[in-house]
């Protein structure tokens, strides 16, 4: 047995931005377990006052490469609530499936690159190029694949331009839903040698219970795009009240703040996703989930990535179904909206607060706007997923050392590493810094 | 994207094209195909989208300007199966502003694989794995790529310099 154990990551490599690993055992007893967040304060809260409503899902679709399409949402999300603003069915409709094809991308790439490479025993996925060339062509394709439907959709693969406060400005014609269903029918044939590699990947086994967090709602749909913050806890909430959720709180080492709800931690994704709406998911979904047995409550973060293949199956499924309905239903060109700055009063603006919270693929994102009468946001507020996990990651590291000190030291640094990445987590993106209160003296 | 070069690899060169380059500017439209990368909202960054925008217009020329997305061209890259693959990019090797350099495959820095980016030479091995062809990269030193449109004028005289050069190989 290891008696004495001390693992620095610096940094942890195959996520998003910096974070380090350190872990510190003497004589058998666990002294440090920290996952260090060094990000710089990204200062988005401060550059949205004083900004239009009708430019924020712009700039805080820049807070990630990644989520810019969870983000704009939200940011749409939080402004229209704030102004009382109730869109269509049809642009409901659509986000949705701007979000699905965003959660698509997320998932194949964090299976397929970087998590993939623990799984099969190579540092990263650069020598599966080798030896298993067709894998990587077939993650590429399939990302590349829901980029262009992106790019159809919204203008562009990452920060799109045409989904904007109060709809859409420019709607898909006939001929591009012929193209997006066409292109991600081409994932429907990759979808199947991606379900055999998930199956055939075998994850670290680990239990440690917590509360997991995420959308929910009364009605069959598996929620994304709206309904209550609940959790397997028996929490539920109205999104509004998203703070007695989130409690966000400081620590030392962390220039992200941590999270908890009903217990110590708790955790968001797609693992959490899937626990709290497992039956919803789409049946093809479903099917390879008791393929692969897992079933809720699943209690093994490292399984968050099986339940991300979970999700690109049931994401896939749900955006064909919705292009299918569009084809079949039409689309009303009547509701496309160039809005600008709003500057000729198109949209009814009027003071108040609005809260954005949409699951994107790392988990349930929050925005808050508190904006003026004329549109101007005087105060934000934004939550990312991944700051959410982060204080559920250090409690499961701190589990998961004392079960694995039979190990070598290179195992254990391994398996610390393959837990961190299992979150998909975008370090970046979380930093969330102190309030900063300045004292005369 | 911009390939960023460790000190080590710095050589200083006159500012003017090599003739491995111009060797290598020899484009057979039939067998060889051009891809440019780089982001033209990056200022220099955007020098292999700007050459590519020089060429778009010579018909029976093979050439894809792949943006800041340079993986989404693989497959494209695997159908057309050329025998000669010319990337251009900006490329950070220390050298004079518009200096251009021959990239040698395995010098392209493996830069870290994080979600939001995924190496050219990681690009590069997969088509090579996938089909029998030569890639070559060609550098050009970019002043800045700062946000922003347009070259700076000594990347911009560089890249004009490619584009007549490739007319006129054709032209032959």
């Amino acid at each position: 047995m290891s008696k004495n154990v001390k693992v620095n990551v610096e940094y942890l490599t195959r996520v998003e931005g910096h974070g380090n690993i350190v872990v510190n055992v003497k004589n058998g007893k666990l002294e440090e377990c920290r996952l260090d967040i060094v990000e710089s304060p990204r200062f988005f809260e401060g550059m949205l006052r004083g900004r239009s409503i009708f430019e924020a899902q712009h700039i805080t679709s820049r807070i990630c490469g990644i989520c810019a399409c969870g983000h704009t949402l939200a940011s749409i999300q939080a402004a229209e609530d704030a102004i009382g603003f109730q869109p269509t069915e049809q642009t409901i409709k659509l986000r949705k499936l701007l979000l699905h094809l965003e959660n698509l991308d997320s998932h194949i790439l964090h299976i397929y690159l970087l998590v993939a490479p623990d799984l099969l025993g190579v540092k990263s996925f650069v020598p599966l190029i080798h030896t298993h060339n067709d894998v990587v062509r077939r993650a590429l394709r399939m990302k590349k694949a829901c980029n262009d439907v992106c790019d159809i959709l919204v203008g562009r693969h990452v920060h799109p331009i045409s989904a904007i406060v109060g709809g859409f400005t420019k709607l898909p014609k006939e001929k591009e839903l012929d193209a997006m269903l066409e292109i991600l029918e081409s994932i429907q044939v990759d979808m199947a040698p991606t379900i055999e590699l998930g199956a055939s990947l075998k994850f670290p086994e680990f239990q440690r219970e917590t509360e997991y967090v995420g959308l929910v709602n009364d009605t069959d749909e598996y929620p994304l795009l709206q309904g209550d913050i609940g959790s397997t806890d028996g929490l539920r909430m109205d999104k509004h009240d998203y703070k007695k959720i989130t409690n966000e709180f400081i620590v030392p080492h962390s220039s992200a703040k941590h999270t908890k709800a009903s217990r110590d931690s708790y955790m968001v994704g797609a693992l959490a996703r899937v626990n709290l709406n497992f039956e919803k998911l789409h049946p093809k979904a479903k099917k390879v989930a008791n393929a692969i047995g897992l079933k809720p409550i699943t209690a093994n973060p490292f399984l968050n990535t099986a339940a991300q293949l979970i999700e690109c199956i049931h994401s896939l499924e749900d955006s064909i179904k919705i292009l299918k309905e569009f084809k079949n239903e039409g689309i009303d060109y009547a509701q496309a909206i160039t809005v600008g700055l709003n500057e000729n009063g198109q949209i009814p603006v009027k003071a108040g607060k609005g809260v954005g919270a949409v699951e994107v693929p790392r988990g349930i994102l929050f925005h808050e706007y508190e904006v003026d009468n004329k549109g101007k946001i005087i105060n934000a507020n934004c939550i990312i997923p991944t700051g959410q996990n982060l204080n559920n990651i250090e409690y499961d590291m701190k589990k998961l050392v004392p079960e694995v000190l039979d190990k070598k030291q290179d195992e254990i640094t391994l398996l610390m590493e393959m837990l961190v990445r299992a979150y998909d987590p975008c370090i970046s993106c979380s930093a969330h810094f102190l309030d900063v209160k300045y004292i005369d003296c | 994207m911009i390939l960023v070069f460790p000190v080590q690899h710095i050589f200083l060169m006159l500012n003017t094209l090599t003739a491995d380059i111009l060797e290598l500017l020899k484009i057979n439209p039939d067998s060889d195909l051009i891809v440019a990368v780089g982001n033209s909202f990056r200022t220099d960054d955007g020098v292999g989208p700007y050459i590519a925008q020089g060429l778009e217009q010579i018909k029976g020329l093979k050439l894809i300007n792949a943006g800041y997305n340079p993986e989404n061209i693989i497959e494209d890259v695997i159908k057309l199966a050329p025998q000669k693959i010319l990337i251009i990019d900006a490329a950070d090797f220390r050298g004079n502003f518009g200096q251009a350099r021959i990239i040698p495959e395995d010098k392209i820095p493996q830069t870290t694989l994080s979600t939001h980016a995924i190496p050219l030479n990681v690009i590069s091995g997969v088509i090579s794995q996938s089909i029998k062809t030569a890639i070559y990269f060609i550098g050009i030193q970019p002043e800045s790529v700062c946000l922003g449109e347009g070259l700076s004028a000594e990347v911009k005289k560089t890249a004009d310099q490619i584009i007549e050069i490739i007319k006129k190989s054709l032209l032959k």
